[in-house]
């Protein structure tokens, strides 16, 4: 179970590649994508099929990611 | 890192609460969605990120509940956040705490409910995502577990918010987010016919400071002026970092003559204490403080106001405080 969730949490991360995440937010990104395995284990261990577990991650991430930007955008503003 | 919960201290949840700046604000489809998929996971008709203030549990998001708020003393999350544990009520009708409340005899008919922590890295349990039936029903172990997964996102969300709005090195709110919730602040004075008072703060000759003693001995500077406010405002007032040695201080609900004795007991304690940087460094602040204006609904009009008296306290020999009263910007100084 761990092994295929951690796949579909590498799949899903995919689109945070190249995303340039400030010292700062770290921390805070990498606990993130702790989670986000939790979530896909526990997912997975209650029964649901990867394709389910795929499209829950999918759905979470895609926000968190639009939120992620957005923060890194303000950072950028408040500190310049 | 295990983080000790902080259940005794209410005031210090909620000024957690506060914090993060979430209440009232509008709805964010991170939120939305995780309500969503925890509602299709669990198979539950209702889900909720709940938020517990003072008086009210309110809901940053919410399914099926049908309501953007509770009052707390008949919120069922205002039990879960009492511990660490998730929080579990199999059938509410057997249950002598809410067999007769509101929610259970009435709309929207809770029967059951799981509720987890939603706990602050700093120990408080500031809400709950919850997830809730209109049938008895067991949450097994399995469900519990997506459920507090589910949690933990909820907190990275929040969290992530939180960096965005406040300044890494003081904690005091960002330029951006202190000038949004000012705003806001400033609507509802003005709505209401309320006094509201502004104060800019700026350390006296910091770049002697910076230029003698170093940048890292001016940043203690600068943090110590942070702590000293933050430390001598209510809950209700806004702090934030504008920029450099200059900060922001308002003040709902006070008038001039509180919001000075208020201010003026923060230039003295800084003044009054030399700061250890490894070096003893005596330092002084100069502020200029501005009431809202009948009618005025614009920040940068207040702010505008406020810093021709910071402007004028400079002039007059620094560590004082110069008031801009309503209309002309007529002057009274505090010299230490």
């Amino acid at each position: 179970v761990p092994k295929i969730a951690k796949k579909l949490v590498s799949q899903t991360l995919q689109s945070l590649h190249g995303v340039d995440v400030p010292k700062r937010l770290r921390d805070s990104v990498d606990q993130y994508q702790r989670h986000l395995l939790d979530l896909a284990v526990t997912l997975r261990t209650s029964g649901e099929d990867e394709a389910k577990v795929a499209k829950v991650l999918d759905t979470v991430f895609k926000s968190y990611r639009a939120e992620l930007i957005k923060t890194i955008m303000t950072l950028r503003g408040n500190d310049g | 890192v295990t983080t000790v919960l902080k259940n005794d201290d209410e005031e210090g949840r909620l000024r957690a609460l506060d914090r993060l700046a979430i209440l009232d604000t509008t709805a964010e489809a991170p939120f939305d969605k995780i309500v969503n998929l925890v509602r299709q996971v669990l198979h539950v008709p209702m889900c909720a990120v709940s938020l517990v203030d003072r008086n009210r549990q309110w809901f940053k998001a919410q399914c099926g509940l049908g309501v953007g708020e509770t009052a707390r003393d008949i919120s069922f999350c205002t039990h879960a956040i009492g511990g660490p544990a998730p929080f579990i009520v199999r059938n509410a009708v057997d249950d002598p705490r809410f067999s007769g409340n509101p929610l259970v005899i009435g709309t929207p008919f809770i029967r059951s409910y799981a509720g987890i922590p939603l706990s602050t890295r700093d120990g408080y349990n500031i809400g709950t995502l919850c997830a809730i039936d209109t049938k008895p029903r067991d949450f097994p172990d399995s469900e519990i577990a997506i459920l507090e997964n589910f949690a933990k996102v909820v907190v990275d969300e929040l969290e992530l918010r939180q960096i965005a709005s406040s300044d890494h090195m003081t904690g005091a709110l960002s330029r951006r987010a202190w000038t949004d919730a000012a705003q806001m602040e400033i609507n509802r004075a003005s709505r209401y016919g309320r006094p509201l008072s502004l104060a800019i703060l700026d350390i006296d000759k910091f770049k002697v400071i910076n230029d003698t003693y170093g940048h890292p001995a001016g940043d203690i500077v600068i943090k110590r002026l942070a702590a000293l406010c933050m430390a001598s405002i209510r809950e209700s007032d806004l702090f934030g970092r504008f920029g450099g040695e200059e900060f922001a201080l308002l003040m709902p609900e006070t008038n001039l003559g509180d919001a000075e004795r208020a201010i003026e007991r923060i230039r003295t304690a800084f003044a009054g204490e030399p700061i250890d940087t490894g070096c003893s460094i005596g330092a002084t602040v100069s502020i200029g403080l501005a009431l809202l204006d009948v009618g005025e609904t614009d920040v940068s009009a207040l702010i505008d106001r406020a810093d021709k008296a910071l402007y004028q306290a400079k002039n007059a020999g620094r560590n004082c405080t110069v008031v801009a009263w309503p209309g002309e910007p007529a002057i009274r100084q505090q010299i230490a």
